[in-house]
């Protein structure tokens, strides 16, 4: 679930933070280990309270930690979007960390809001199908071994 | 010619039923096979495909071949169950559509399971094999070995990067004035220790140290990460990996430390190896190889579950394909059986236009298309014979109308003495009813007198030998007694086997009572003309005689007196006798008129009543009996005379006399019966009653039933006489009733 998701903002934008726990069951880290590709889509999305009237969405935000075990180097690279390099991690907790962690996302830039306005920003993270050898994510279709999505989590803030 | 198939609604609705059924069957197949090929297409070609719809689409795809394979097991289970249906009710050809399906089913069954267990286990036994120890084994090791190479290449390059380091920190080459020697000191050591890349940096210095192979001139390393700088200039030594072009860069980092203050990093070292795209593409392979190895391993037993559904979805698709084809083919023979045991019962019932409706250029076709021609000439062979038996219908009806109406009787008797045909004619004339005797055996029904006297002609006819007998016979049936002409010829068929007689009777009763009456009624004239004239000159001499010599004979006078007298009294009743001879040949010419019979009737009856008042006369008029064409007073004399020898019979005693009146509409006659209680007739005497001068009573001239005949024929009637029950005479005479009455 989406634990520790705190919302503030720097000079310009509006910033995320979050951390995503017990995502890495048993399985999914064996899946890793395996040197399966895995990758976790955070979604964010901001909405401006309205009484009387459904909250108005402002914007919707995906991004996409992927992590990938080199077996032969012993690196755990973790890449998430918007990066040119992946960060190669030796050790599986610093990369379990780096994966589950959304550190200071630039959500909206702060001109878009509105002073004393209510808004709430939520977020869900969800796991990717998982990429398997000769494709047979698609044959086991029906075995979500490794599937999982949390449910909403919201933070309120107003500007 | 109407060509039939079955009711010819419903033959049209099941074959219709029947075609859609066999096309979504096949555009099933059909389906199956294309969404099997789309799915493994998009398995092979993987994802790229379908970018983002594709989890649906394949989704949708495979849900889609489920539906398919079930409408097809739907399919083949509900003409299976039809089959068990129509078997238990006994519908022709589906214990040929069950053994040809079960055939099929069983050919295929067993070698299809058979190959599908083998299968299974030999799959299990390969998966088994692909995840056993030994290949997990090799492939860690491989990989080990990979791993361990990029290990050694990265301890050992930082090995030579502390050794320099420790020189250049020994030698404090890190000064700027040593700095030529420290150049040469780099490129020694790159020589020496077969490096690939060699860098000193050191703080304060201008220039870097870079010696590098010249192959690998192009190459340019990426300066280290923040966070190793951060650890160098923290004095801790470390490795990187990086991919660099494309091969891969190990490199071995190692401070420099000051010689004065020894913790004091002044700079760091970097011995490298480059890896080149050939070594690293290998060692890829052998990466990537454990890394499939690892994720199959994880889904071994998905992967067997695949392969078996799979398997089973084929050998499910084989036995059914089986079961359908021995479907199809069994339709194809039974349908055409069916259809022949249709048309067999059709034609059964005698429907010769059932046609059977297939065109096939099989054996089917064959047997159809006899069975259609034999139709075609029963029909024609029926025809021929309907119309042969309307001809021996009509021409047997025409003989039966002339046998009906020719006035002589008719039986005919077959081989075995069974009477097999009468005629009217007999019937009137013997008193029969046909459906008593019809096909009884003749001795059954004659009566002993009449079989002795069957048996007796029958045997006369055998002894002439001349194959046909004709007798006058005179017979007393019930209640009459018959003069009949009976001509029995016997029947041959044209093989001249015997097949029976016909009997001829002729009624001679009333011609031969005519004849005789003519004939006595001209001995009665001559009778008269003869002997009337010499009785008138015998008794007038007699007279004389008595008149002139009566009284001169004395004594013997009276005796000639007596004989006179008794030669006159004589001739009298001669004269008397011969007189109604006369009356009875010089009979009255009868006048016809329209009279009432009971009244004509009643008139005699009462005259009698009241002469013989100890005689019951009981007079019974017919209601309905209409007036008749008679002669009233010759009738009152044909009355007198029947009521005459009524009383005559009675002896006097307890006498009771019934006169009865009848009308016979079917016959379009009347009836007159006087019965009486008395001594009756002996049957012998019953035929000659009618002959004159034939009496019973000693009195009797033997002339009025004589009489009577003669007026009773004069009327076109006839008279009969029979037996009274339980004792005494009935003499019935009958009279035609006019057709206007």
């Amino acid at each position: 679930m989406v634990r520790d998701l705190m919302v503030t903002n720097n000079a310009s934008h509006l910033l995320v933070y979050a951390r995503v726990t017990n995502c890495f069951t048993k399985g999914i880290e064996a899946a890793i280990l395996a040197g399966v590709p895995t990758t976790f889509t955070f979604i964010l999305e901001l909405f401006q309270e309205r009484s009387g009237w459904l909250d108005k969405k402002l914007i919707r935000t995906t991004l996409r930690h992927t992590i990938k075990y080199d077996n032969v180097k012993k690196l755990f690279q973790v890449s998430a979007d918007g990066e040119k390099e992946a960060t190669a991690f030796p050790d599986f907790e610093s990369a379990k960390r780096s994966m589950a962690d959304l550190n200071g996302v630039p959500l909206v830039p702060l001109n878009a809001l509105k002073k004393n306005a209510h808004y709430y920003v939520r977020s869900k993270v969800k796991l990717d199908k998982v990429r398997l050898p000769l494709h047979l994510e698609y044959l086991f279709f029906f075995a979500s071994l490794w599937d999982f999505e949390t449910d909403w989590h919201r933070e309120g803030f107003a500007y | 010619m109407k060509k039939v198939r079955r009711p010819v609604k419903l033959d049209i609705q099941e074959a219709r039923r029947r075609k859609r059924e066999r096309i979504i069957i096949l555009v099933t197949v059909f389906l199956i096979a294309l969404m099997t090929y789309l799915e493994t297409s998009i398995f092979r070609g993987g994802a790229a495909l379908l970018p983002v719809s594709g989890n649906a689409l394949i989704f949708g795809l495979i849900n889609i071949n489920i539906i398919l394979i079930i409408l097809l097991i739907f399919l083949i289970v509900r003409n299976l169950v039809k089959l068990i249906y129509e078997r238990r009710h006994g519908i022709v050809g589906s214990k040929l559509r069950t053994r040809l399906v079960a055939a099929f089913v069983s050919l295929s069954l067993i070698p299809t399971v058979l190959l599908f267990l083998v299968s299974i286990n030999f799959l299990s036994y390969s998966i088994d094999n692909w995840f056993s120890i030994r290949i997990g084994d090799a492939l860690n090791r491989t990989l080990e070995v990979a791993q361990i190479y990029y290990q050694q290449s990265a301890d050992q390059a930082k090995y030579y990067a502390r050794q320099l380091s420790a020189d250049i920190s020994k030698n404090g080459l890190y000064e700027g004035e040593k700095f030529l020697y420290l150049k040469a000191l780099v490129e020694r050591r790159h020589r020496t220790n077969k490096l690939n890349m060699v860098e000193v940096h050191i703080e304060n210095q201008k220039d870097n140290v870079v010696v590098r192979d010249r192959e690998y001139e192009k190459i340019v390393p990426k300066p280290l990460s923040p966070k190793g700088m951060e650890d160098v200039f923290a004095g801790r030594e470390l490795t990187t990996t990086e991919q660099v072009g494309s091969g891969d860069l190990i490199r071995g980092v190692v401070p420099v430390f000051s010689a004065a203050s020894p913790k004091e990093v002044i700079g760091f070292v970097t011995a490298s190896y480059y890896f080149p795209a050939g070594l690293v593409d290998k060692i890829n392979v052998i990466s990537k190889t454990s890394e499939e190895y690892r994720q199959l391993t994880l889904l071994k037993t998905p992967i067997k579950f695949g392969y078996i559904i799979t398997l089973f979805i084929v050998m499910l698709l084989i036995i059914f394909s089986a079961t359908w084809f021995g479907l199809y083919l069994a339709k194809g023979i039974t349908v055409p059986i069916q259809d022949l045991a249709e048309a067999t019962r059709r034609i059964a019932q005698g429907d010769l236009n059932h046609q059977i409706d297939i065109s096939a250029d099989d054996e089917i076709g064959v047997l159809v298309a006899s069975f259609n021609q034999m139709t075609k000439d029963l029909k024609r062979s029926k025809q021929g014979l309907e119309q042969a038996n309307l001809d021996l219908e009509q021409r047997r009806n025409y003989t039966e109308t002339i046998l009906r109406n020719v006035s002589a009787g008719v039986i005919s008797i077959d081989g075995n003495g069974v009477i097999t045909t009468i005629n009217r004619a007999a019937e009137r004339m013997l008193g029969i009813r046909t459906q008593k005797v019809l096909n009884r055996r003749y001795e059954e029904v004659l009566i002993p007198d009449h079989r002795m006297l069957a048996g007796e002609v029958l045997r006369e006819m055998r002894e002439r030998g001349e194959g046909f007998i004709e007798k006058q016979i005179d017979v007393n049936l019930r209640d009459r007694a018959m003069t009949i002409l009976m001509t029995i010829t016997a029947i041959h068929d044209d093989e001249g086997k015997e097949m029976g007689m016909a009997v001829v009777f002729e009624d001679l009763t009333q011609l031969q009572r005519a004849e005789r009456a003519a004939a006595w009624r001209e001995v009665a004239r001559r009778m008269a003309h003869e002997i009337k004239n010499p009785l008138t000159p015998v008794q007038l001499s007699a007279q004389r005689l008595q008149k002139k010599y009566g009284d001169r004979l004395g004594e013997d006078g009276g005796v000639f007196r007596e004989c006179t007298k008794t030669i006159i009294d004589q001739v009298e009743v001669l004269k008397n006798l011969v007189n109604e001879f006369s009356r009875y040949a010089r009979l009255p010419v009868t006048s016809l008129a329209l009279h009432d019979l009971n009244g004509v009737i009643r008139d005699s009856v009462i005259l009698f009543q009241d002469a013989r008042k100890e005689i019951v006369f009981d007079f019974l008029q017919g209601a309905d009996i209409p007036k008749l064409m008679l002669d009233p007073e010759q009738i009152r004399r044909v009355m007198v005379n029947l009521l005459d020898n009524a009383v005559a019979a009675l002896g006097g005693a307890n006498g009771r006399i019934e006169i009865r009146t009848l009308s016979d509409r079917k016959g379009r006659t009347a009836k007159v019966e006087v019965a009486d209680n008395g001594c009756g007739i002996p049957p012998g005497y019953q035929i000659k009653m009618f002959e004159p001068y034939f009496s019973t009573k000693r009195s009797g001239t033997g002339l009025g039933l004589a009489i009577v005949n003669s007026i009773i024929v004069d009327h076109h009637g006839q008279v009969s006489v029979a037996d009274n029950h339980p004792r005494g005479t009935i003499v019935t005479f009958e009279l035609p009733v006019p057709d206007k009455a």
